[in-house]
This record gives structure tokens, C-alpha cells and sequence, in this order.
């Protein structure tokens, strides 16, 4: 089968010529690079190799599929060789990237009027909204732990029963046009529910409606708006939060930032009597910083402080938390990895004779992302959640047995729509 | 004299296919991911290494989201997708000419090739073999696709009528350019012979379909853009997404870790 030959080979003078080819291509590789393949691919295309100019840009998004400016010369390119099916899909990939003005202005040029300009990154958008939304299947180790407090050593003895439950969320969020230059009003939905398939009832909704005026230009922001939040917990409403929320930023969004919030909501539960004890305002503020890593990652580590007075002492706190999340890029086709936790300490207000209860919680996650088809995600993620509770009674006779300890292990798989 | 002589190194090289073999014939110019060859003399598989020399003979395997492009000594450019097993079996250069003619077989997956103008001073002696098809390349940019994912991109094309396929050898491939008219270039065009029936293809987006051995090209027929877009993610690479939104948030659990201090009664729920 094999039938192969390079003219000349074996004869002294040729066998330099093909060595002399190699180290030419050997050159032209190192001139397909990230960095110079742009200006390379400009002299291919003055000299009238268009395919080579195509060849040389291929390689260089292969390398770095970031190299947006590139991307363009790219769909330039392919325009001009008579391929505006392929050049709008490559600039499609552009939607909310970074690119150069020229860049999009030479293309535009090569492509006439085949091509719309992709929407601008979040940072530079007039009027926007972006969100997400999605609906999966989750399974908890200890599904029933979930929601139910249980006593060691009560009348009854503790349960922890596995369970399988289906889950969706949408989170939305838009700005008015001024939102990134002089200024504008801001709003999120952000809305959440499981609902159990198999063992322990465990369904819940929460939604919460933000909005409210800001500005985020250039190393500078800040908002300040009103929040609306509910719960309703096993087909019934649990709690609603009504108050206000402010946030100020500074620092390149491009780079490092961070972010001061906090919010104060009253809190009215609805568990079905009047006047339930738990009822009280709560007062959060958390520091953030956020970072843009290599290779379109971020992430961001915080810490927060929280207070909540109830109508009955006992059962208001002052807590503390870490929190933070790593996202990173895996391969160069969308895929990614995200780990996300928080820890909170939460310290209950002491009203003897009821006992003093301090609770440790801690939630973590692990997911993996990879694009079915644009723009839909398929993410599949473990978790694990804890709440450890000790109370100290105040009395000599205490009537309280141990809250039982709280752990479990749980897996999901969502379909994600990012938009 | 000159050409006596080159008549006479052909020949010999045609006859010492160890010699031939051991050739250099194209290099690596671009990895990503998993791509690993492996050559006639050293069947282990070992890591693609970027300018690495590719002989005759030398299997290309990549794995999933993984690409190599792999230069020719006369700069037609063979990018290998995901998912792909090609051998580059055949290559004839005489750059005194700039004459040259290629010869591929790729078994299953994705690729694209983008032909050096040399091409067109050897006609009809350039070809990419499938399973159940040969590509006759006549000086053009197509791209193609072998095995279960032409199957699921077929699928989704009315014009490929809706049928399935052999998941071991269906094929589809489309010619993407140069259009007509493109300053300095010949207009692209293939033709596709299969089951004893050759189809010329000579306009950019058209694509044809074998599904299987034994069976006639279907087509050709406008790809669309959903098509184009599934072979693209088997071939290119798409940026990050770029994040936004009023700030980072870890996602969190609801029930023990924001708003519900209070747990209900034990009863509750269950």
C-alpha cells in the first residue's frame, strides 16, 4: 500500500533541500504561535496564501483558544474564502469576549454583511441580562437529616434514610444601560426547588427578587436596592425575608476586585402560628476578594459575619463563615471544573433555661462541565453537607438530649442553559 | 540529466519501502490534548510531541477534545480531530515542480484538509480514504468525519434524509472553500467515489453522506449550521466562557447552610 516518496531523497544536495523545508516549517510553527500569529498570518494573506493564513491561525487557536483577536482574522479569513457559514460560527464563539475594535472592523469588512457583531462582554454591556437555568437529579445520603432536627437519646430513635430528588433553578440577571457608565438599576431573580423522587420527603422552593440602583464603571462600583426572599418547605411557606441590601467594589474586574456586601431583612416565619418566636431582623456583611485567573479561571474567597435577633433570645445568633469558589477551564472546548464550600460557625444567643446550642456547617462541592451543544452544559457534581450541633444545658435538669449529628454525601447531574 | 535522476531516486525509493517509510513526510505543528502516534517500527503508542517529524506509516490516534495538525513537507495542512485513527499512507513531493500529491486513510473521526497549491500540479493523485469512501481532492479546503459521530451529525440533516448509519464506517464530508472568485486560489472541489458512484462536489457547504459499506453517497446536500457546528467542536477549539454577573457566588445548600437557622420539628417533612 505504502507508496511514498520524497523526490530527491537519498542524493546528497536534496536531502539538505528537505532539511532546509523542515527547519522552514520548523519556523513557520514557531510564527503560528498565540503571539505572532496574527501579524504571520497578515503576510501570508498580503503574499495571497489565504489557506495558509487559515492554516496558521487554526494553529495558533488550537494553542490558545483565548487568542480572540486571532479568532477574528480567523472568520476574516475564511470569508474571504468563501466560507461565511464557518466565519459566523467562529465569531458566534465571540459572544461576551474580549476583542479589539479593529479587529471587528476588519472582519466586519471581510464579511460584509453576513455577520452580526457578537454581544459584548458583562463588563462593557449596556442593557443586559445573563443567567442560567437548570434541571437535574440529585441524591443525598441523608435526605431526611436534610430538614428534620433530629434528638439523640429522644423518644425516638434518629433515621437517616438515603434519597433520590429531582432539582431546577433559574438565575437571572439584568442591568438598565447605565448601569456600567453613569449609572442604572439593577435587578436578579434567582430561584431554586427540589422535590424528592425516592425515600424522605424533602421538596423545597427558594426565591429571592433583588433590585435596585447602582453603577459599576471602570475600579469602581456600588449598589444599593431592596430584597425579597422566600422559602416554602415541604408544600408549605416556611419564612419570608423582606429589607435592603448595599455593595460596594473596587479594583480591574479584569484582574482582582473586591467586593463589600451587606443586607438587613426582617424575618417573618409562617409555620402556621401567630407570632412565631423566631421571628426577628438579620443583619449580614461578607469581604470578598475575586480573581480572574490564567486561562478564563476565577475565583473568590470571602468571609462573612451574621446577626439575627428572635422574638425568643434563644433562638437568634451571631455566626461567622468562609466561603469561596474555583472555577478553571479544563481543555479548550468548554469544559470546566468548579469547587464551591462555605463553613459557618453559628453561635446561639444563651436564654436559660433552654440550653445553648452552638452549630457547625459546612457545605462543599465538587462539579464538572462539559457542553453537549451551545449553549447547553451537561454538569455533574458531588457534595457533601454537615451540621454539627452541641448544646450545653443551662439547668441540672435537662430535658434536651444531643442534636443529632448531620452528614451527608450527595451527587448531581443537571442540565445547564446558559444564556 | 535532472530528470533522469529523479527518475532514477524514485524509483528506488518506491522499491525500499523501509527507506520510504522512514521518510519524514510532515510535522507536528499543533497538539492539544491527548494525541498519541506510534510508527511501524515501534507499535507502542507514545505522546504526540509538537515538530516531531510524521513518516509514512505513522498512526495518528487522538482521544476525545483532542486535535493535532500535522504539516506536509509541501504545507498542505491535515488537522486531526477527536476522537480520530489516520495514517498518513502516501506522499509524493517534487519541489522542482512544486508538484506533490497525498494519500490519507483515516479509520474514525473527525478531520480537515486544507491543500497546498503544489496539489494541483499532480492531479487526481491526491485522496483521503474512509472505510467506505475516497475523497479525490482536487486543490481545496473539505473536512470530513468517520464512524459514530457522522452518524449523530447525519442524523440531525434533513437532506441526509434522516438515516442512520454504520457506526464503525459512515461518512460524512463537506467542502468548505475557496468559494469562487477568491483572488489567487482555485475553486475548491472533491470527488467522492463510494460504492462505485463518484460525486463531484464543487460548492462551499455542500456535503455528502455514506452511511455505510455497500451504499451509494447521499447528497450532496447544504450542512447546516447545526452540522457544521458539531464538526467544528470535533476540530476547533471554543474560548472560555467569560464570567459575569453581580459578583461570584459559591453555590450553597439552602437548607442548612443559609436562611433556615431554625430546623422544623422532627415530624416535619417526613
Amino acid at each position: 500500500m505504502v507508496a511514498a516518496v520524497c523526490l530527491g531523497a537519498g542524493l546528497a544536495a536534496p536531502a539538505l533541500a528537505q532539511q532546509d523545508n523542515e527547519q522552514a516549517i520548523d519556523a513557520l510553527i514557531d510564527e503560528s504561535s498565540p503571539a505572532n500569529a496574527v501579524p504571520t498570518a497578515r503576510a501570508q494573506t498580503a503574499a495571497g496564501d489565504l489557506m495558509g493564513a487559515a492554516a496558521t491561525l487554526e494553529r495558533a487557536l488550537l494553542a490558545d483558544p483565548n487568542a480572540n483577536d486571532a479568532r477574528l482574522l480567523y472568520a476574516a479569513t475564511l470569508c474571504r474564502l468563501g466560507d461565511a457559514q464557518g466565519a459566523r460560527i467562529e465569531i458566534g464563539k465571540l459572544n461576551r469576549q474580549d476583542f479589539a475594535d479593529a479587529a471587528w472592523a476588519e472582519t466586519q469588512s471581510a464579511c460584509g454583511g453576513d455577520v452580526a457583531r457578537p454581544a459584548p462582554p458583562p463588563e462593557e454591556a449596556g442593557s443586559r441580562h445573563t443567567g442560567e437555568a437548570y434541571a437535574g437529579i440529585a441524591y443525598d445520603s441523608d435526605a431526611r437529616g436534610a430538614i428534620a432536627l433530629q434528638i439523640e437519646g429522644g423518644f425516638t430513635p434518629v433515621v437517616r434514610d438515603d434519597g433520590l430528588s429531582a432539582i431546577a433553578g433559574l438565575r437571572l440577571a439584568m442591568r438598565s444601560a447605565g448601569y456600567g457608565g453613569r449609572g442604572g438599576l439593577y435587578g436578579s431573580l434567582n430561584v431554586s426547588a427540589k422535590h424528592d423522587i425516592s425515600g424522605p420527603s424533602l421538596n423545597y422552593q427558594v426565591g429571592e427578587l433583588r433590585a435596585g440602583l447602582g453603577r459599576d464603571h471602570g475600579n469602581m462600583g456600588f449598589g444599593i436596592g431592596g430584597v425579597v426572599r422566600q422559602i416554602r418547605l415541604s408544600g408549605n411557606p416556611y419564612v419570608m425575608e423582606i429589607g435592603g441590601q448595599g455593595e460596594l467594589l473596587f479594583g480591574n474586574p479584569d484582574a482582582t476586585r473586591f467586593r463589600l456586601r451587606g443586607e438587613a431583612v426582617d424575618q417573618n416565619y409562617q409555620r402556621g402560628y401567630p407570632g412565631d418566636p423566631a421571628d426577628g431582623m438579620r443583619y449580614d456583611l461578607s469581604a470578598a476578594v475575586e480573581a480572574r485567573l490564567a486561562g478564563r479561571g476565577w475565583a473568590s474567597l470571602g468571609v462573612g459575619g451574621e446577626v439575627k435577633d428572635a422574638d425568643r433570645r434563644d433562638l437568634g445568633y451571631r455566626g461567622a463563615r468562609l466561603f469561596g469558589v474555583v472555577q478553571m477551564p479544563v481543555g479548550g472546548h468548554g469544559q470546566y471544573a468548579n469547587l464551591s464550600g462555605t463553613l459557618r460557625r453559628i453561635n446561639f444567643q444563651d436564654n436559660p433555661p433552654f440550653p445553648d446550642r452552638k452549630d457547625t456547617r459546612a457545605f462543599a462541592r465538587a462539579a464538572y462541565g462539559v457542553p453537549l451543544f451551545r449553549p447547553i452544559v451537561l454538569e455533574g457534581g458531588v457534595s457533601y453537607t454537615s451540621r454539627i450541633s452541641k448544646l450545653r444545658s443551662t439547668t441540672p435538669y435537662s430535658l434536651f438530649g444531643d442534636i443529632a449529628d448531620y452528614h451527608s454525601v450527595g451527587g448531581d447531574m443537571r442540565l445547564l442553559w446558559k444564556f | 540529466m535532472g530528470k533522469l535522476i529523479r527518475t532514477a531516486v524514485f524509483a528506488a525509493l518506491v522499491t525500499s519501502s523501509a527507506l520510504a517509510s522512514a521518510q519524514a513526510v510532515g510535522i507536528n505543528a499543533a497538539i492539544r490534548n491527548t494525541v498519541t502516534m506510534k510508527t511501524r517500527s515501534d507499535t507502542a503508542p507514545r505522546p504526540a510531541v509538537l515538530k516531531e517529524r510524521v513518516s509514512l506509516g505513522d498512526q495518528i490516534r487522538t482521544a476525545n477534545a483532542s486535535v493535532l495538525q500535522v504539516v506536509l513537507l509541501d504545507r498542505t495542512n491535515f488537522t486531526v480531530g477527536a476522537n480520530a485513527r489516520v495514517t498518513i499512507d502516501r506522499f509524493v513531493y517534487d519541489p522542482s515542480r512544486s508538484a506533490s500529491a497525498v494519500g490519507a486513510s483515516v479509520a474514525r473521526g473527525a478531520f480537515r484538509f486544507i491543500s497546498a497549491k503544489s496539489l494541483h500540479n499532480m492531479p487526481g493523485q491526491t485522496a483521503v480514504r474512509t472505510p467506505v469512501a475516497s475523497i479525490g481532492v482536487r486543490g481545496t479546503i473539505f473536512e470530513g468525519v468517520v464512524g459514530p459521530d457522522a452518524v449523530r451529525i447525519a442524523l440531525g440533516e434533513a437532506g441526509a434524509g434522516g438515516k442512520s448509519g454504520d457506526n464503525d464506517s459512515a461518512t460524512l464530508v463537506v467542502l468548505r472553500g475557496p468559494g469562487e472568485g477568491v483572488p489567487g486560489e482555485t475553486p475548491g472541489a472533491i470527488d467522492v467515489t463510494a460504492d462505485g458512484q463518484t460525486i463531484a462536489v464543487e460548492h462551499p457547504g455542500l456535503a455528502l453522506y455514506i452511511p455505510g459499506p455497500h451504499q451509494p453517497p447521499i447528497g450532496p446536500f447544504k450542512l447546516s449550521d447545526k452540522g457544521l457546528l458539531a464538526l467544528d467542536d470535533l476540530l476547533r477549539t471554543t474560548p472560555d466562557t467569560k464570567p459575569g454577573g453581580n459578583g461570584i457566588d459559591p453555590q450553597g445548600n439552602p437548607i442548612t447552610d443559609t436562611t433556615l437557622e431554625t430546623a422544623p420539628p422532627p415530624n416535619r417533612g417526613n
